[in-house]
């Protein structure tokens, strides 16, 4: 259900915004930040997902507030002539590093052990 | 209760330096104009107008092509069931294709011309200048292909119609003022037999083959050329 | 209790798709901008340059605007005259001048330069009398130059440039345009704004003034009344569909 509510909203997120009205090219560098903000909770999301400990109310805060946030800051950045969304920009993709680091260690774990697994199963089999 | 008094002093304190310092250092952006941030204001506000322009005329350009097939029906519609009025449609339609504003296909050849790639490995070539393709070496080209019989040339898609003007513009080159880049793609309509000619010896092409330019010529049964994007129209020219 | 899990799991959903439809409604919308960026390279342009390219845009809107609009009232008079043959056939010769007129047949007037084209002449001690001829090479730059800056029209030696127009050498001072043997001198007309046709080739660069330099003969003159006449050969069409 889940799955099917990701794909239904992804597809229709895509359609309007290949249709929407072209948006100003000012605000596109506050739309970049706040794009790698939200992925960067999306993958938080899926870390938490992994590690048993998800909240929705946590996921779609974190998603929306840092958003939100970093644009806040990159206005500020801007105005007060410093690139502060570099700094955003490191620290959201630093965090979607790590998070992807235990999302494949996670999955390795899991394949390594169903291998051995089977290895037993074999070795008891030609036993 | 006094230690509250000092931390809300300290605070307002604090507070105040904070809001000041942000403050002056907006002023101090603001009246130099060109905060050295990669988002300058003003570049951004038109950068933001040639966006919205772009997307209007690419809508309207979408909107004309539906409008132009329209008057083409009309057209067909009208001159049904007349033969002189036929004959007059039949002229017009086949006028639009000679001035560009139609898409044609038919046989022809299609000439590539890409700039040296092998700069060090040619010793003779002395100027680097010469391993690169320019607008004149374009232009000579088009016009021998004109002289072979061509009846619709384009290069990387961008309709060679009367006044077209092939511009140097640093790197690339312009047709129609619209750039385009190596490699070139030239197409051209006509007797594939008689254009083939434009690779015989002593030729153009074969000049280029020479300062190490890839040239490639093939030959197709098929070939389209698109329709001229931009307006014909004259301002200064009256009919007498 | 059921009921509350499943009321739960789909408040969960209706969240999730919601951050979703959001994500991938702003990511699509950046992806435009980008590409429309990187279509105009307007990303690396400084100011000058930017207020350039938006008026050329803004010039190019205008005139597609215009045409449009054209297209429209045309389809409205043929709508209009469906029931008259004779007021269709109006129209239909109506269009088919204005597009003999852009091809090239039909003589136009307008204000423009002419530009007259003489061989260089020395005289060598050993020869004597010698000339250097014009070559084919500089015909064509110079019209590609007026091109450049806007001509409506050019004729050499009163054969019309058209769409399919070549310029050849036949030999050392014969040129051949539109299959026509043309001598020296070589007179040059083109419709169009004056100061721009003739600062593009008498300027800076233009291929008049560098030729004047080289001791050939050129001589520009503005005029209001330029006559260009039609061109009287036929359109090739044997090959295009």
């Amino acid at each position: 259900m889940i799955v099917i509510g990701i794909i239904v909203g992804c597809i229709i997120g895509a359609l309007i915004g290949i249709n929407a009205p072209i948006i100003p090219y000012t605000y596109s560098t506050f739309l970049a930040i706040a794009v790698v903000a939200a992925l960067d909770s999306v993958f938080g999301g899926i870390t938490s997902v992994l590690k048993k400990n998800f909240d929705l109310t946590i996921f779609i805060s974190g998603f929306f507030c840092n958003s939100i946030l970093s644009i806040a800051l990159t206005y500020l950045g801007q105005k007060l002539n410093i690139d502060i969304y570099l700094a955003a920009l490191v620290v959201f993709v630093g965090r979607m590093f790590t998070n992807l680091t235990i999302i494949r260690r996670y999955y390795i774990e899991k394949w390594t052990e169903k291998l051995q697994v089977n290895n037993k199963n074999k070795e008891e089999k030609a036993k | 209760m006094k230690n509250k008094y000092k931390i809300s002093i300290i605070i307002g304190c604090m507070c105040l330096l904070l809001s000041l310092g942000i403050s002056i250092q907006i002023k101090t952006i603001n009246n130099i104009g060109t905060s050295t941030t990669s988002t300058n204001e003003i570049e951004n506000k038109l950068r933001d107008e040639i966006l919205k322009t772009k997307e209007k005329y690419d809508n309207l350009y979408s909107d004309l092509e539906q409008v132009e097939n329209q008057l083409e029906e009309e057209r067909n519609n009208a001159a049904s069931n007349n033969s002189d009025l036929e004959e007059l449609e039949k002229n017009i339609t086949e006028g639009n294709k000679i001035l560009g504003l139609a898409e044609v296909t038919g046989q022809g050849i299609i000439v590539t011309l890409n700039d040296n790639q092998l700069l060090t490995s040619n010793n003779y070539i002395l100027d680097p200048n010469s391993a690169l393709v320019h607008d004149m070496d374009v232009i000579k080209v088009i016009n021998e292909l004109k002289n072979a019989g061509a009846e619709a040339i384009s290069i990387n898609d961008q309709r060679i119609i009367a006044t077209t003007a092939i511009e140097c513009d640093g790197n690339v080159i312009k047709v129609n003022g619209i750039k385009v880049g190596a490699p070139f793609e030239i197409k051209a309509i006509g007797l594939p037999e008689y254009l083939i000619n434009v690779k015989r010896y002593g030729g153009y092409l074969m000049y280029l083959e020479q300062r190490g330019i890839t040239v490639n010529v093939s030959k197709s049964d098929q070939i389209t050329i698109p329709k001229y994007t931009g307006v014909i129209k004259f301002e200064y020219a009256e009919s007498k | 209790m059921k009921i509350k899990i499943k009321k739960e799991k789909l408040v969960m959903t209706i969240t999730i798709a919601i951050a979703c439809f959001t994500l991938m409604l702003v990511m699509f919308m950046q992806f435009k901008v980008v590409r429309q960026t990187d279509i105009t390279a307007i990303e690396s342009m400084r100011e000058s340059e930017l207020r350039i390219e938006l008026a050329n845009w803004q010039e190019k809107y205008d005139e597609l605007n215009e045409k449009h609009q054209e297209i429209t009232q045309k389809i409205s008079e043929y709508q209009e005259e469906k029931e008259s043959d004779e007021k269709t056939a109006n129209l239909l010769e109506k269009e088919l001048e204005e597009i003999n007129k852009l091809l090239g047949k039909t003589d136009v007037q307008g204000q423009g330069i002419q530009i007259i084209l003489t061989d260089k002449s020395y005289t060598d001690s050993s020869d004597g009398e010698n000339s250097e001829p014009i070559y084919d090479e500089d015909l064509l730059v110079i019209v590609n130059q007026l091109f450049e800056a806007g001509a409506e029209a050019i004729s050499i030696n009163d054969q019309r440039i058209v769409a399919m127009s070549d310029i050849v050498l036949l030999d050392s001072s014969i040129i051949k345009v539109n299959g026509q043997r043309l001598l020296s001198p070589y007179v040059i007309k083109a419709i169009g704004n004056q100061e721009y046709l003739k600062s593009a080739v008498m300027g800076k660069g233009g291929r008049g003034a560098e030729l004047s330099e080289l001791g050939y003969g050129v001589d520009v003159e503005e005029s209001d009344k330029i006559l260009i006449e039609k061109y009287d050969g036929t359109f090739g069409t044997k090959y295009i569909n």
